[in-house]
């Protein structure tokens, strides 16, 4: 005990030292500069922009700051839809992405523990899809999916779907693509967590008279649950925000996710209605993400 | 009344991790309301056992009988025994109160929030309910694992060297109350152990397990006292042992012959009463005499050798004796006011009184068990 609190001492002293020589701020230089011209910037003329207005006899695509709020009102008026859909999306690729991605974490990092080789392997599995581009791997699943495609032709077959029944350029596809997308973001971080489980945790679960579904339930579900937070951030934060998948897997009437409706604003010069939901879709993740994180209650897990 | 089935029976158990054997064809009865401690050097089998009696390994053969009923082939959510593990082992995400509620709740037994105060009451923890186990201190944590085992009241606890992390003082503590808190709830505990010191304070029998086998079982006294192998008298305390041959015998003792002196030993404290024996004493048995004393009648003399380390322990004085042609005794000598201090290089005698003595089987190695080199531990 002695010795530990000789320790504690001794790294509690250096910080201070270190602070008045001032050289920390070197380290952090870079980071700080970085943040200031390609985060700061770019978030300040973000809401400078989504207050401007057209000039009035200009060109199309030129606006002048105007303080003009309205901007927000009529995005969101004009946009709800895409936008409340793109988190019931996201929310929902998220769980599918827990369903199948836990599963997987808990595979490779508890069951394949004593084989490293095996869990090598399956984590090279679970990255492999990074190789190629993200676009492509996209664009391939619109080609499985299509509807001359070899699952609609299957699903037919089967009757599981009817015959005039597609699967391309439905909410469903763009789900699933979200999923297929962002799932090792799933599996990483709830790997990382499992593989840090205490076998003698499971022990002492058996030893207090719970079956293993009831040891998984009680123990390992809880205790992994900073993996899971941090693996549902990962997917449901990008896939939020997410156009590609909307773009090449879905349509625009029922399948429009926002990131997909500001991007197009964009390519048509409609700058403040863009930025004013690029605005609006920021602070709306970043109250969800807030909350969730609060009311999962792992702040003292992680 | 009717004839109780043992807590726990071990019939032939066996247990092999591939070509290496942990425990080999072990027999253990243990009655109800005993504390029985398995003593042994690290990898000799005894967490092996207790794991095998708590369902946590399959043993390669033989049976588990738990309260009269075969558990050889249940798993351990099933059996009604509970461990208090070596690293506690407590649930972190879970408050001290909600570790000790695991398995009432598991069982869906009434009273929970009594019986869970009941149980922290116990071991002195009552206030810290609430707390989780990362803001606790080993000592507490070593008890709030004690509770969450016992307040299940257990057919058998077994304790996987749950004071080994704890400092001197503070295990020296928990021994006490560890037997305390059992004859208090009078459950049957299993206590695995290294530290013969441990399993000696606190356990009404002692099995002294090496190589897997259980070397000797018996109250801690008799083990101490009478051991029956090589291995437990130098494991437990420490032991002088001279190889020799029994040359004849004298009544109820035998004569050994060892290097052309003769002992005697008492025929009921020797393994063997016939060819290669060892002779042993244990070191604060022995006197030494001084040049101008004689030896007292009805004791094994051996020397004259010389004094060649004494180290002061306070209470007692350790001395090293050369004596040539039998190696180095050992020698513990209680400082009392009567005795006069030999110093370093002084000629003594050593005598033993002969019921001390004991025989060993000669075919042993006399340095078995003797690596311990500290004693205390």
């Amino acid at each position: 005990m002695s010795l530990l609190a000789g320790l504690g001492g001794g790294t509690a002293a250096r910080p201070k030292v270190r602070a008045r020589s001032g050289h920390h701020w070197w380290l952090l230089g870079p980071g700080l500069v970085y943040l200031l011209l390609f985060f700061l910037v770019p978030v300040v003329l973000l809401l400078v922009t989504s207050l401007k207005v057209p000039v009035a006899g200009a060109e199309h695509g030129e606006y002048a700051f105007a303080m003009h709020w309205q901007n927000y009102g009529d995005a969101l008026s004009q946009f709800w839809r895409p936008l409340v859909r793109s988190f019931g999306f996201a929310a929902i690729a998220t769980l599918f992405a827990l369903a199948v991605g836990y599963p997987m974490a808990y595979a490779i990092a508890v069951r394949a523990r004593t084989r490293p080789l095996l869990q090598g392997l399956l984590l090279v599995l679970v990255i492999a899809p990074f190789f190629t581009s993200f676009i492509l791997r996209t664009w391939a699943w619109r080609q499985i999916l299509a509807d001359q495609g070899p699952v609609v032709s299957a699903l037919q077959w089967w009757h599981i779907l009817p015959a005039d029944g597609r699967l391309s350029a439905t909410p469903f596809a763009v789900v699933w693509g979200l999923v297929y997308s962002f799932l090792p973001f799933m599996v990483l971080p709830i790997f990382a967590n499992l593989g840090r489980l205490d076998p003698r945790m499971l022990e002492a679960g058996a030893d207090l008279y719970a079956s293993p579904f009831t040891t998984f339930r009680k123990v390992t579900f809880p205790l992994s649950l900073p993996g899971v937070v941090s693996g549902t951030l990962l997917v449901f934060i990008p896939a939020s925000g997410d156009y590609v998948n909307s773009s090449l897997l879905g349509n625009s009437t029922n399948a429009q996710m926002i990131g997909q409706v500001i991007d197009a604003r964009f390519l048509n010069l409609f700058y403040p209605t863009a930025t004013a939901l690029s605005t609006i879709l920021m602070v709306a993740i970043l109250v969800l993400v807030t909350t969730y994180v609060r009311r999962s209650g792992t702040e003292d897990l992680l | 009344m009717p004839e109780q089935a043992p807590a726990l029976e071990l019939a032939g158990i066996r247990k092999e991790f591939g070509s290496f054997v942990a425990v080999e064809d072990l027999d253990l009865r243990i009655e109800p309301g005993e504390f029985v401690a398995l003593l042994g050097p690290s990898g000799c089998g005894k967490t092996t056992t207790l794991r095998m009696v708590a369902g946590l390994e399959q043993p390669t053969a033989g049976s588990v009988t738990i309260g009269g009923t075969d558990m050889t082939r249940v798993r351990a959510h099933r059996r009604p025994v509970n461990t208090v593990f070596q690293s506690y082992a407590l649930f972190p995400h879970l408050t001290v109160a909600e570790n000790v509620a695991f398995g009432l709740r598991r069982r869906r037994v009434d009273g929970l929030a009594a019986k869970v105060a009941e149980a922290l009451e116990l071991v002195e923890m009552g206030h810290l309910g609430n707390r989780r186990p990362s803001q606790l201190s080993g000592g507490q944590a070593q008890r709030v694992a004690l509770a969450r085992a016992l307040v299940n009241r257990p057919q058998v606890l077994l304790l996987d060297e749950p004071l080994g992390a704890l400092d001197l003082k503070l295990r020296k503590q928990m021994q006490l109350e560890l037997k305390r808190i059992q004859t208090e709830v009078g459950l049957t505990f299993v206590h695995v152990t290294h530290d013969q010191e441990e399993a000696m304070t606190m356990a009404d029998w002692v099995a002294v397990m090496n190589h897997g086998w259980v070397e000797q079982i018996g109250p801690p006294e008799e083990l101490y006292s009478r051991p029956h192998t090589a291995f437990v008298a130098n494991f437990l305390g420490q032991s002088n042992l001279l190889p020799g041959t029994v040359t004849g015998s004298d009544g109820d003792r035998i004569v050994v012959k060892v290097d052309g002196t003769s002992f005697a030993v008492p025929r009921d404290r020797a393994v063997r009463t016939s060819g290669r024996v060892l002779v042993g004493v244990r070191p604060e048995k022995i006197r030494l005499l001084t040049g101008d004393q004689d030896a007292p009648q009805g004791h094994n003399l051996i020397g004259p050798g010389a004094v060649t380390d004494v180290s002061f322990m306070g209470m007692s004085t350790q001395y090293q004796v050369d004596v040539a042609g039998f190696g180095t005794f050992g020698v513990f000598a209680q400082n009392l006011a009567s005795e006069p201090p030999v110093g370093l290089g002084a000629r003594v005698s050593l005598v033993w009184e002969v019921e001390h003595t004991f025989g060993l089987d000669g075919d042993e190695d006399l340095a078995e068990g003797a690596t311990d080199l500290d004693g205390e531990s």
